[in-house]
Order: structure tokens, then C-alpha cells, then sequence
């Protein structure tokens, strides 16, 4: 074997996986349209819970309504990535581990934990992505943002990074199902905190802003990726955006290899 | 008699469920907090960019408000828009028809249970929030028994229309549309988002128009003393006059609907 050809196979499994996920999905066409309409309604009420917002005041901070919108975007954009396979995965997994069925994806000759967290795909969260874009692209124009390839490639840094710091985060709130193993709505968690990053993490208090940042990372998600787009955000605290998903990404490995130990096995 | 003890046992029984299911109903219990806390430092911040205040609001009586919409929405709330249209699809209600009693009761018993437990995380963020947030209530003696008065008949009216809501599914297979159209409904006009009061004008009207805002904003405004004792006779008239008729409506469907259900699945 070469030396990357293991890595190879990996993404060959990880490809045939994706196809299978797209084909079945496919089937059922109409969720969609059900999509399409669920994020338009999402989207509408956001903008008008916005607009309600600056009726009452020019700024919240230094960020504009123009600049909320763009976090909303952002915002869509996460939740999209999340709902394309983190959610759907992640689902199965804990599925998996309360019916036993996880037995099977442990003897697979992969590695399990990535293998979890991509195993479905539900392509239709792409509408989110798409309309996640749609809003930062035109925000962005209303505001009339000198971009340069620069900022540009600064939010594509931080909205990976995002994703990455998202992704460890799903993962660690899954694998507590290794303890209790019915917790079917632990993503519940996740979500009524996310909604917190509809805002700038910078109105709320400070012990809340401490927890957003540090604890639970969606500052990290949304805030900055938007921030670096309207542009204040130094230098020296993007570059913490680089570190700190490695961090959660070894946390999320060592509480995995921790329990996967504590895993018995329903089925047996 | 009969009714009461069959409450009784089924209270006792739901308790119960709860209790071995704590970790995920704390997760539930989560999210409802959360909802009313980020919208109430959100216009904090509105209030404290402005000085002090954003329409008749200090951040001081923002935190009132929230704080009452997360009480009342806790003591409102249902999930049987999800639940009954889950036992219709999948057949699970053939077995509770055989019952000589009507399937509403055990709804309402389960309810019972549900907030009652709740009360145990509910309090505790109640105390934070009062220490943390700095509410600003103004209400006199009068206002308690108003608001309780209410927050019940809201309780009552909400249970019933989504009770009724919940029948759609005896006609269509997959109602997951219908609950987002209610819930947005829902979320834009009954208050959760903001005090009506920073609605433009003919929001207020068209709001006030419809059940929602009876069924949670109505009762959090008695207790933040924005109504005159006036106003809130006629908000219970309107609480019962939706009851009834919503209720009469509900009756009508239930038989529809029983004659139509196949009982899938079993």
C-alpha cells in the first residue's frame, strides 16, 4: 500500500455513501418543496423579528441592521451544514447505540467516529445553504462592502473553522448517549442554544458571552465568520479561530476513545 | 367520581413516565426557557442602546414581561399537535378508542403531570433570572388572582385549539406543514417575540383580531400591569367566547374524524 492509499479508501467508502444518501433521498422529492417552504417561513419571521428591532433603535452596538442581516445568513449557512449530514448522522448514531445496531458500524474496517458522523446525508439542507449565501451576498451589497480577496478568504477561514468547532461540538453532545442511552432529543440542547447566534454575541451579559465563546462555541460559528465581513474584528482574535477547533476537534477524539469503553452493546 | 379518580391514576401514572425520563425532559425544559431569555436580552440591549428605554419598556420591565411569557407559556403549552397526529398515522389511537372514556382526558391528565414537573427547573430559572436580570414588576394585590384567572382559561382555550389543529391529521397524512404554519402563527402573534405594544399599529390590530395573543400575551400584560381592570373583563370574554367556539368546532371534527379513521397500521 502507498502511503495515502488507506486515506483514499476512506474518502472512496465516505463518496459511495454520500451517492447512496443523495439517491434515497431523492425518492421522496416533495421534502424539498416541504424545505424550501419550512426555511422560507424561518427566514421571514427572523427578518421581521429584525426589522421589529431597529424600529427601536439605529444600532445594537456596532453592529446595523444590515449587519444582523448578514449574521442571519450566516447563521442559516451552519444550520444548513448541520442538517446536510451532522443531524441525520448523528441521529442514526444514537439510534445505533440505543438499539445496538451500533455493533455493526464498530466492526466496519473504518474509523467509526468519522464514520458517524457522515453515514446520512439529507441533501435538501442545501436550500438553507443556498439561501444562507443568498442573504450574505446581498447584505453585503446593501452595505456596500469594499471586498477584497482578503475578507473574502478570512470568512471562508472562519466559517470553516466554524463547522469544525460545530462538528467536535455535536459529536461530544452524542456521545454522552454512551451513559444515557435515551436521550433521543440531546440535539434539542444544541438548538435552543444556537438560537442565541442569531444575535451578536456581544448584547448579551458577560458570564452569558464567556459561556457563548468558550463553553458552548457558537460565537466562534456565526458571530465571527460575519464579523470579519463587516470588518471589526482584529487580526490578532482571528487567529484564535484557528486554534481553538483543534482544540475542541482533540477534546471531541479523547472523549470518544473514553467512550467508546463504556460502550456494551444493546444486541448482544 | 368516576372522572376524578380516573384523573388521579393518570396523573400518578404520567408522573411517573416523567420522572423516569428526567434527563430528556430537562432538555425540553431547556429550550422553553431559552426562547423567552434570549428575546428578553435582546431588547435589553434595544432598551440600553436607547438610553433606558425602547416604547414604554425599561430593561428593568422587559425582564417582567419575558419572564411572565416564559411562566405562561410553560402553563400554556401542548405537544399534541405531534403527539395525536402520531397515534392517527400510526394507528396507536384504535386501542385508546376501545376505552369507555373519552381519549381527551388522558391528553389533559398528561399535561397536568408535565407542568407540574416542570415547575422543578421552572423556579429555579425563574429565582436566577429574578437575581440576574433585575426584573421590574408593577402589580398590586388584585393582579395575582386576575392573572391566574387568566393564565387558566388561557390554558383551557389552547389546549382546545390545538387539540383541534391536531385533528387535521384523520384527513391528511403528513401534517408536519400545518404545525409550522400554526406555530409561526403562533410566534408572531402571541407576544413571545415582543411586547405587542412595540408592534406597529395595525399588527396590535389584526393581532388582538386573532386567538394568539389571548393565549399568552393576555395574561402576562395583566401582571405587568398594563390593563385597566376594564380591559381585562373583556379580555376574558374574548378567552371564553374563543373557547367556546373553538370548542364546539372541536367536538364537530372529533366525530368527523373518528368516523373517518382507519385505524392504520394495526
Amino acid at each position: 500500500m502507498g502511503p495515502w492509499e488507506s486515506e483514499m479508501h476512506f474518502f472512496k467508502v465516505l463518496y459511495a455513501y454520500a451517492k447512496l444518501g443523495v439517491l434515497n433521498e431523492m425518492q421522496y422529492r416533495v421534502n424539498l418543496l416541504n424545505q424550501l417552504v419550512v426555511s422560507l417561513i424561518g427566514l421571514a419571521l427572523s427578518i421581521a423579528g429584525i426589522l421589529l428591532v431597529f424600529q427601536h433603535t439605529p444600532s445594537l452596538g456596532v453592529w446595523t441592521q444590515t449587519d444582523l442581516i448578514l449574521l442571519l445568513g450566516v447563521h442559516m449557512v451552519v444550520r444548513g451544514f448541520i442538517g446536510l449530514f451532522l443531524r441525520p448522522s448523528l441521529q442514526g448514531f444514537l439510534d445505533g447505540v440505543r438499539t445496538g445496531n451500533f455493533d455493526f458500524v464498530l466492526l466496519k474496517p473504518l474509523d467509526a467516529q468519522l464514520f458517524v458522523c457522515i453515514q446520512r446525508v439529507r441533501p435538501w439542507s442545501l436550500v438553507d445553504i443556498l439561501l444562507g449565501l443568498a442573504l450574505v451576498l446581498w447584505a453585503g451589497v446593501i452595505r456596500g462592502l469594499n471586498v477584497d480577496l482578503g475578507s473574502v478568504i478570512l470568512f471562508g477561514v472562519t466559517l470553516f473553522s466554524g463547522f469544525t468547532i460545530v462538528m467536535a461540538f455535536w459529536l461530544i453532545l452524542a456521545i454522552s448517549s454512551f451513559w444515557f442511552v435515551r436521550v433521543d432529543n440531546i440535539f434539542v440542547v444544541f438548538d435552543s442554544l444556537f438560537q442565541t447566534a442569531k444575535w451578536p454575541v456581544t448584547i448579551y451579559p458577560e458570564f452569558l458571552r464567556i459561556l457563548l465563546t468558550f463553553i458552548i462555541p457558537v460565537a466562534w460559528a456565526v458571530t465571527m465568520p460575519a464579523a470579519t465581513l463587516s470588518g471589526d474584528v482584529p487580526l490578532s482574535t482571528i487567529q484564535w479561530s484557528l486554534f481553538i477547533p483543534l482544540g475542541f476537534c482533540i477534546g471531541a477524539r479523547l472523549f470518544w476513545l473514553w467512550g467508546i469503553r463504556h460502550y456494551s452493546g444493546a444486541s448482544a | 367520581m368516576y372522572l376524578f379518580r380516573y384523573y388521579v391514576a393518570c396523573l400518578r401514572h404520567e408522573l411517573l413516565i416523567h420522572v423516569q425520563y428526567r434527563t430528556s425532559m430537562a432538555i425540553w425544559m431547556l429550550s422553553l426557557i431559552m426562547e423567552p431569555l434570549i428575546f428578553m436580552m435582546v431588547w435589553q440591549a434595544v432598551a440600553r442602546a436607547q438610553g433606558g428605554a425602547a416604547g414604554d419598556y425599561t430593561a428593568g420591565t422587559f425582564a417582567a414581561y419575558f419572564m411572565l411569557v416564559m411562566v405562561v407559556n410553560h402553563a400554556t403549552f401542548t405537544w399534541i399537535m405531534y403527539s395525536i397526529s402520531f397515534e392517527i398515522r400510526e394507528g396507536y389511537l384504535a386501542a385508546r378508542l376501545m376505552h369507555p372514556i373519552h381519549p381527551i382526558h388522558r391528553d389533559v391528565s398528561e399535561k397536568f403531570a408535565y407542568k407540574y414537573l416542570g415547575l422543578v427547573l421552572l423556579v429555579p430559572a425563574f429565582v436566577a433570572m429574578y437575581v440576574l436580570f433585575r426584573p421590574e414588576f408593577s402589580f398590586e394585590l388584585w393582579n395575582i388572582p386576575a392573572f391566574v384567572l387568566a393564565m387558566t382559561l388561557a390554558a383551557a382555550v389552547r389546549f382546545v385549539l390545538e387539540w383541534t389543529v391536531a385533528q387535521a391529521a384523520f384527513w391528511i397524512v403528513d401534517t408536519s406543514a400545518l404545525n409550522v404554519g400554526f406555530t409561526t402563527l403562533m410566534r408572531l402573534f402571541s407576544g413571545r417575540f415582543a411586547p405587542i405594544g412595540l408592534f406597529p399599529e395595525w399588527f396590535e390590530i389584526v393581532g388582538k383580531g386573532l386567538p394568539f395573543w389571548w393565549l399568552v400575551a393576555f395574561p402576562v400584560e395583566i401582571m405587568v400591569g398594563n390593563l385597566a381592570p376594564q380591559e381585562i373583563l373583556i379580555g376574558y370574554l374574548v378567552l371564553a367566547t374563543w373557547g367556546i367556539v373553538i370548542g364546539a368546532f372541536m367536538m364537530l371534527v372529533w366525530r368527523a374524524g373518528v368516523r373517518r379513521f382507519g385505524a392504520v397500521g394495526i
